[in-house]
């Protein structure tokens, strides 16, 4: 594993038990992450991108399963690399690496703190789980986070029980209890999705402005392109549990191959280019149910651009496109998968 | 968190009130009073009464005034502390209750404990182990446990003790105890027969509870601050115990005086299954006789303890969330709302009852 790996993941498949059945919800995702860099995961709801970064920090729900591949991390903490995948989702080995190499923020504000404990308590819980210090430092080190997270009166704010607090300001009170350890990787799963929009933007530049002072790397999983464009260096589009199409953000926005990237990206609304363009373009149908999961390629079913004879019958492999682009799709790969 | 508790403590007060008058009503509805069931019995010993007799035996107890008059004589003795005199046993109604009492509040209290002693580890443990073999079984034991009525099962238990101990599970202390002082002893003996009641009286409640617990659990063991707190590198135990089960604690915390309803009323008829020498059977015993002080004593006593329940359910309620106890304010002014509403009506009510009598 290279140096500047941050992490790797490898082959990985994920499965729900469902009456008996195993269904595979994420196949075959393979990524990797550099230190200080920020990735978005992409997809409409159900397309595992969740589920996929849960599984770093072994949080599945209990129906869901690794059922194989890797996820290696280069721990700057432990000063070596571990695999993930491996680790017992109960054990004291991944709680290390919870909170503390790697931490994770939610959708929903709202809920993300218990309510019957102040926001204080929550906060200094962490420290004090990761680092070994006193109670009153632990609450310095809160009280420093809550302020750098730019919320008004911290000293206050940390006897204060989350009903108290706004959704914009939990969310950054969120920010402050993951960053309080100093991650080296940050799981942001959709965290303005439940913010309104003058919240979000504040939360973005706010998460930019600590990205770049703690040097942590992102995975940012959002289906908002806008929020793409705006953060990420990296992004990754999955579809029904497969990464369709990867690479770096500013090419793949301005160039994006596969059918299902171009379609979501004509399907974003934009204010100011209103004259003379069209209607907005919706991608026809609907996500396929787990159960109906098509043979070849998973968009096969509301796709426009379908090869006869080969889309329906062989899943495409990704393939690179330039160095930093990689797509998997048989438009841009005549030869591989030919029906024989 | 004062004007909640003042809150509580008023509606309190004003709850005994209201109960007095309901249960005043009720001793009164049934056809006949004690002049009459007492003439009924003589009858039956072959002594015939007088028109005169009987009418004088009814001034004298005071059964000739109006229903009104009555109460508010009655309401205002017990404010200063006379709970009345019972005719049946010809003595005042603070003396028969006063031996019997202390038992009656112990079978209810053990019987919590029982309760919610074992209720709620069990209902974390099924919620933790959902569908395990251990989950399904006390589900089981649970259903059971739910649909068995009380009487029921006490002569099941009285039967089983029969057959296989040859000894009765009646009754609360062994005969040489029967009515000796209180002594180390004799206490002993006490706890030896009280677990046959507690569990005739508890295992409904328990059963119940292992499901609210379990259900409330299962509720908050998938909401994301669990996930949220686990991801922050909690274990497994010390996340279960801090967070979900402090969270689904507080509706089972606020059933406790809901619960005491419950043995209080279940406990009469046990009490007189496995004859208890607790209130239960005297309970039963003055209303059949309409021996009124000492039912109405009684009633308020039993409706007193549900009442002094729900409170202590509230007043942990207010301790244990920040959430209802934030919203303080508010209930503070409520209470003076009702203070100021109230009060004048009171203070005339109180003049009257003193001033009737």
């Amino acid at each position: 594993m290279n140096q500047d790996i941050l992490l790797e993941i490898k082959n990985l498949y994920i499965c729900v038990e469902l009456d008996g059945d195993s269904l595979p919800i994420v196949e075959d995702v393979s990524l990797s992450l550099r230190t200080g860099e920020i990735l978005a995961l992409v997809g409409e709801s159900g397309c595992g991108k969740s589920v996929t970064a849960q599984s770093v920090m072994q949080l599945l729900p209990k129906q869901l399963k690794i059922e194989s591949g890797e996820i290696k991390m280069n721990s700057h903490k432990q000063g070596k690399i571990i695999d993930i995948a491996n680790m017992n989702p109960r054990g004291s080995e991944i709680r290390k690496i919870r909170g503390n190499e790697i931490a994770m923020i939610f959708q929903e504000p709202m809920n993300s703190f218990s309510p019957l404990h102040t926001i204080g308590n929550q906060l200094m819980e962490v420290i004090r789980i990761h680092r070994k210090t006193s109670k009153s430092e632990a609450k310095e080190i809160a009280v420093e986070m809550l302020d750098k997270v730019g919320i008004p009166g911290a000293a206050r704010v940390i006897d204060q029980y989350p009903h108290e607090l706004s959704g914009g300001m939990r969310q950054r009170a969120m920010i402050a209890k993951a960053l309080s350890c100093n991650p080296t990787l940050l799981i942001a799963d959709e965290p303005t999705t439940a913010l309104d929009v003058t919240i979000q933007a504040q939360v973005l530049t706010l998460m930019q402005g600590l990205q770049s002072e703690f040097g942590m790397a992102i995975i940012f999983i959002t289906h908002d392109l806008g929020v793409v464009a705006q953060v990420a260096d990296q992004v990754a589009i999955m579809y029904l549990g497969n990464i369709i199409e990867q690479g770096s953000a500013r090419e793949i926005l301005k160039d994006p191959k596969h059918p299902y990237t171009v379609n979501l990206i004509e399907a974003v609304p934009r204010l100011g280019r209103l004259e003379g363009r069209k209607a907005l373009i919706p991608i026809q149908g609907s996500v396929p149910s787990l159960y109906d999961r098509p043979v070849g390629c998973p968009f096969v079913t509301r796709c426009t651009r379908v090869i006869n004879n080969r889309c329906e019958e062989t899943m495409p492999r990704l393939i690179s496109m330039s160095t930093d682009h990689q797509v998997a799709c048989f438009l841009y790969n005549p030869s591989e998968g030919e029906s024989s | 968190m004062l004007g909640i508790i003042s809150n509580r403590l008023l509606s309190a007060c004003l709850m005994m009130l209201a109960i007095s008058v309901v249960a005043f009503i009720l001793i009164q509805l049934p056809p006949g009073d004690f002049v009459d069931s007492y003439v009924n019995h003589k009858q039956q010993g072959g002594v015939t009464m007088t028109q005169d007799e009987v009418a004088q035996m009814r001034s004298v107890l005071g059964l000739d005034r109006p229903m009104y008059v009555q109460y508010f004589d009655w309401v205002g003795r017990i404010v200063r502390g006379d709970l009345g005199f019972s005719w049946e046993y010809h003595r005042p109604v603070s003396e028969v209750i006063g031996e019997r009492l202390p038992l009656t509040m112990m079978l209810a209290f053990t019987t919590l404990v029982f309760t919610y002693v074992l209720a709620i580890p069990i209902g974390i443990y099924s919620a933790v182990r959902q569908y395990s073999l251990a989950d399904n079984t006390f589900t089981v034991i649970g259903y059971i446990g739910l649909a068995t009525p009380n009487f029921m099962f006490a002569l099941v238990l009285l039967y089983l003790a029969h057959v296989f101990f040859g000894t009765s599970a009646g009754g609360l202390f062994s005969p040489e105890f029967q009515d000796a002082a209180w002594s180390w002893p004799r206490f002993v003996n006490l706890l030896a027969h009280l677990w046959v009641p507690v569990l005739v009286l508890g295992t409904a409640g328990t059963a119940f509870q292992i499901r609210t617990m379990r259900a409330m659990l299962l509720d908050e063991l998938n909401k994301l601050y669990v996930t949220a707190a686990r991801a922050s590198g909690l274990s497994e135990i010390r996340l279960l115990l801090k967070y979900p089960v402090r969270v689904a604690i507080n509706p089972i915390i606020s059933t406790i005086g809901w619960e005491l309803t419950n043995i209080i009323s279940g406990a009469p008829i046990v009490g007189i299954v496995l004859s208890l020498p607790d209130t239960g059977p005297l309970f039963v015993d003055s209303l059949l006789n309409s021996d009124l002080y000492l039912a109405g004593a009684l009633i308020l006593i039993y409706c007193g303890l549900v009442i002094i329940g729900t409170l202590i359910s509230d007043l942990l309620l207010v301790a244990l969330d920040p959430r209802i106890r934030m919203g303080g304010k508010s209930s503070w002014c409520f209470t003076r709302h009702i203070i100021l509403k109230y009060t004048p009506q009171f203070l005339v009510f109180c003049y009257r009852s003193s001033g009737l009598r």
